[in-house]
């Protein structure tokens, strides 16, 4: 991303088709955290133009009025991690620097590892007086682009999305098709490519080449692949799914051929479809994770009618997307988690939240050695909502009022499987 | 259904829509409008779908977390019943039956609440447009899901409610309730402890706490196994979506017009009178005609100053008791005489409304007359615009005790003179006081213990043995009501009005005659199931009030349309 950034501030021509993710913009784009404007010189609504030059995004036809700055160090402020409310040790959260009259009203965000300790974030906030914006930061906290709804109660927004090059946005409306964009890095806007979907979605995640929704009003789950250009719609016969976790080449999800009797699925690039990937009778699916090397599920007994799922056990296989290539290894008991729990995996490590016991568990893949983290206390006492990433050095997570993170080697030796 | 049924007759799943198959882009957004309007849970289906109602009426744990209060925000006035908390918890749960649950001979259903937050969605309201923003904006993200019920909120976004349990009440609420009801059944009530959802929820604020979201209602079984519905279809169809949006708030009670109880000359009413409202907060001071509120143009600062006194609480208006339609007989057009006197909270005398002639706008002039009562609670004003004289009667001092006293403010010299109740002489807690002209004599509205009360007091003899006479006592079919006034005729008549009433009677007219030696008999009592703004007043043959406290408007009652009172609403008469 980088290279495709420097060709870009290289080329003469670049200054005359300024990207969303601001490559011309002289103060900030690549620069480092410190450069962009305080919350107090970030502008709310005061319509186009101004400092950090909003434009209007040419895909975009709906009245929600949607805009891209043309200098995006002025059109948020630089991120800022902050130590956590109670000062539990290697947490940290956002430093909540922009203008905002609620504890909530954050998207899921987005994380993508840079360089060691080095991570490209994406955050969507509510701003006062129902104006959005949706900032994507380098990995020097700088915002690189920056986008926004205009102040309207109609606009519902999009879950942002990170690529090696390039970046996952899009604008919804109840009244209006959707439109889910994928940005390339020093690209004009007109260059996005739109995705043909139409489709009203409450959940979105988008990692490197995939893009998924779950519509709303339904159980479909739609997939839409860069590589080929495709969109792929999940089976009709299943009565439920839940948004997939994406990796380079494939999709895994828990979809629900029967309620209460999930079961792990994928869809990968390779055959082109959605398929069933791991049933284990009488004993159910309750969450699939990968990180491109480990398969990672947990399987769980029947459950009642209205009980909660029974506690688990972890399993692992080498990667795979094909059913008959699964190696199942049953690695470690786990704790009650309810199905289609909040659960990230990535280099070997895999989060999942049980609300059961408010905790997220950490399980290293090579060990089955496990970690216990509480959700931080917080002044709203807020929620968790979302475990967003993981890797060997860090976890992201999202509360109802903030975005975590929290040092893996803070976490103290763990516990092996017993 | 019916939207259901005509569009898609054969269809059982949600319908998918694919822009390819529609030939316009206005095609698809109207297929995917309806879509939106058909295929979600607030539609009507053919499952025994609840439908739920969220209101006011609850109450809270003793000791909930609600918010700061603040009555010096509110203008608390006496005649606008105080300051009360309003809760609004109450959830109504409607259950419902099919045609297919009757054909196979009904059955009991368990139903299910669960809650979502909206609070983060932009003008989030109680309408399904907004519960659709809900679903999908990104702050939100209330999705819902069927599979999510019983599920134990594996996104933490639908959350069992905290309730109220049936018999023990607040000490052992239930969590996650279920109650097993007849299909088709009476709707039921329960209360929402919605303050345990705890601050992250909660918007707070001076006098205000609340949460902002959906309920959702499901069936989650049903005990007859005949009837031929699946349990997969129950889950995806047996549900409701509606406003889960909860709150508790410290504000004036009852409604948001109160009147003053001064009249002025309204040519369009059939009585010839208009009563002047306030609202709390509203600038503009009003009359309730026949067509609704119209403006009265107050340009006087003095006035002015006086009313907004009177608006923000912090001074008590004491109207005339002569009826109107005298004063407007009686007062030539250039006599200048006091209308009205503004009290502070405290009783000290602020102000006083003078009129040259009735149809003139009384003007507003600072008054002071030092050495009066000082008010704590429960005392009875009146002022009499003949007499041209304030009275104060009775309530109770600091430390509860009762004053057992009147007072007597001449306006001529501005002299008061206190007037103590001879031994064993009482008055309770004084609800209503007027003064009427024919005799001469303050009529009372108290209280003592349970009992309603109609005396007078013969004001001009000062308060010697006997000078108070119990007219009569009231059944306690009088009680239920927070407001009550004394209303003095033209004539013989003599009323008291009841109102702000607890129950579905929220008014009640009762019309007394005097006879030539003042002796009183109940003449007619009617009762109505709408609320009124204020102290009615009495013409030669009817009542002028103003009805419905959200639009105020003049309405009236004939004398000779009021029936005689039930044996359980006629008072004592006591021999006088």
């Amino acid at each position: 991303m980088r290279a495709i950034l420097l060709a870009c501030a290289l080329l003469a021509g670049c200054s005359d088709t300024v990207a969303p993710n601001g490559t011309t913009s002289s103060g900030g784009g690549g620069g480092i955290a410190t450069s962009g404007p305080t919350s107090a010189s970030v502008s709310t609504g005061t319509g186009s133009g101004g400092e950090a030059e909003w434009t209007t995004v040419p895909w975009w036809p709906g009245p929600c009025g949607f805009e891209y700055a043309k200098k995006p160090e002025f059109g948020f402020p630089a991120l800022k991690w902050v130590d956590c409310f109670a000062k539990e040790p290697g947490c940290q959260r956002l430093d909540k620097n922009w203008p905002h009259d609620s504890p909530s009203g954050l998207a899921s965000p987005a994380v993508q590892r840079e360089s060691v300790g080095a991570y490209e974030i994406a955050i969507a906030a509510s701003f006062p007086d129902f104006e959005k914006r949706t900032v994507f930061f380098d990995a020097e906290g700088a915002p690189r682009a920056v986008y926004r709804s205009l102040p309207n109660a109609e606009c519902l927004g999009v879950q942002p999305g990170l690529a090696d090059d390039g970046h996952w946005t899009g604008q919804q409306e109840l009244e209006n098709p959707s439109k889910f964009v994928f940005q390339p890095d020093g690209l004009p806007a007109s260059s996005a490519t739109v995705i043909e979907t139409d489709s009203l979605s409450s959940y979105q995640r988008s990692r490197k080449q995939l893009f998924a929704i779950k519509r709303t009003g339904g159980s479909a789950i739609e997939i839409y692949d860069r590589v080929s250009g495709q969109l792929f719609v999940s089976p009709a016969t299943l009565v439920g799914a839940q948004i997939p976790h994406l990796v380079d080449d494939a999709a895994f999800f828990l979809g629900l051929a029967a309620f209460n009797e999930p079961e792990a699925w994928v869809w990968s690039r390779a055959r082109g479809a959605f398929e069933k990937l791991i049933d284990n009778p009488p004993n159910h699916v309750i969450d699939i994770n990968s990180d491109g090397e480990t398969l990672v599920w947990l399987e769980a007994p029947p459950k009642q009618s209205r009980g909660d799922w029974p506690a688990g056990t972890l399993f692992t296989s080498p990667y795979t997307t094909l059913a008959a290539n699964v190696v199942a290894t049953p690695r470690r008991a786990m704790a009650k988690i309810p199905a289609g729990a909040p659960s990230a995996m990535g280099s070997g490590h895999y989060a999942v939240y049980s609300a059961d016991t408010n905790l997220m568990y950490i399980v290293r893949t090579s060990d089955a050695y496990q970690w216990t983290l509480p959700v931080p206390v917080d002044e709203w006492d807020a929620p968790l909502n979302d475990v967003t990433y993981i890797d060997d050095e860090y976890l992201f997570y999202k509360t109802g009022s903030n975005v975590y993170r929290q040092r893996l080697d803070a976490l103290g030796p763990g516990e092996p499987p017993p | 259904m019916g939207a259901l049924a005509a569009v898609f007759p054969t269809l059982l799943d949600f319908p998918v829509l694919d822009r390819d198959d529609f030939n316009s882009d206005q095609a698809f957004l109207n297929a995917r409008a309806l879509h939106l309007a058909t295929f979600v849970p607030d539609a009507c289906d053919p499952m025994p779908a609840p439908q739920t109602a969220l209101e006011e009426g609850g109450n809270l744990p003793s000791g909930a977390t609600t918010f700061p209060q603040d009555p010096g925000q509110w203008p608390c006035l006496n005649y606008t019943q105080g300051c009360s908390t309003t809760t609004k918890n109450k959830i109504t749960i409607n259950p419902r039956t099919s045609p297919t649950v009757v054909a196979a001979g009904g059955s009991q259903e368990t139903v299910g609440l669960r809650w979502c937050d909206c609070k983060d969605t932009p003008s989030f309201g109680g309408s399904v447009t907004s519960r659709a923003k809900c679903r999908n904006d990104f702050s939100s993200l209330c999705e819902f899901d069927e599979d999510w019920y019983g599920n134990n909120s594996a996104s933490n976004k639908w959350l069992k409610l905290r309730t109220k349990h049936a018999s023990s009440g607040w000490t052992t609420p239930d969590f996650g309730k279920e109650w097993l009801v007849n299909a088709g059944g009476a709707a039921f009530p329960t209360y929402w402890d919605f303050t345990a959802l705890g601050a992250f929820y909660m918007e707070t604020s001076t006098n205000y706490a609340g949460v902002k979201g959906m309920l959702w209602t499901h069936v989650a079984s049903l005990s007859n196994a005949s009837v031929p519905i699946a349990s997969a279809d129950l889950k995806r169809f047996a549900n409701s979506l509606s406003s889960g949006s909860a709150s508790a708030s410290f504000g004036p009670q009852g409604q948001q017009w109160a009147a003053i109880n001064d009249w002025y000359d309204c040519p369009m009413c059939v009585s010839g009178v208009a009563q002047v409202v306030y609202e709390a907060g509203n600038p503009w001071w009003k009359t309730a005609t026949p067509s609704g509120p119209s403006l009265v143009e107050v340009a006087d600062s003095a006035t002015r100053a006086h009313f907004d006194a009177v608006g923000a609480g912090t001074r008590r208006h004491v109207p005339g008791s002569e009826p109107v339609s005298w004063l407007s007989t009686a007062l030539t057009a250039d006599q200048s005489v006091v209308r009205s006197v503004g009290l502070a909270s405290n009783g000290t005398v602020l102000s006083k409304l003078v009129s040259t002639g009735f149809d003139k706008l009384p003007v507003a002039e600072a008054l002071s007359a030092p050495g009066g009562p000082t008010l704590v609670r429960d005392e009875g004003p009146a002022f009499s615009v003949s007499e041209q004289r304030l009275y104060v009667l009775g309530g109770f001092a600091a430390g509860n005790v009762q004053k057992n006293d009147g007072w007597m403010l001449d306006l001529a010299n501005n002299q008061w003179r206190q007037c103590l109740l001879p031994a064993g002489e009482t008055v309770g807690t004084v609800l209503a006081m007027a003064y009427r002209r024919q005799d001469r004599s303050i009529y009372f509205v108290d209280k003592t213990g349970s009992t309603l009360r109609l005396r007078r007091w013969n004001a001009q003899r000062k308060l010697t043995s006997g000078v108070i006479v119990t007219l009569a006592t009231f059944p306690s079919s009088w009680n239920a009501f927070g407001k009550y006034a004394v209303v003095p005729g033209t004539g013989s008549d003599l009323a008291l009005v009841a109102w702000a009433g607890t129950g579905s009677e929220k008014t009640r007219f009762g019309r007394f005659t005097l006879s030539t030696a003042h002796r009183i008999t109940m003449a007619g009592l009617s009762k109505l199931t709408t609320s009124i703004v204020g102290p009615p007043t009495l013409t030669a043959d009817r009542f002028a009030y103003s009805s419905d406290p959200v639009r105020p408007t003049a309405s009236q009652l004939l004398v000779s349309s009021m029936p005689a009172a039930s044996s359980n609403d006629a008072p004592t008469i006591i021999a006088h």
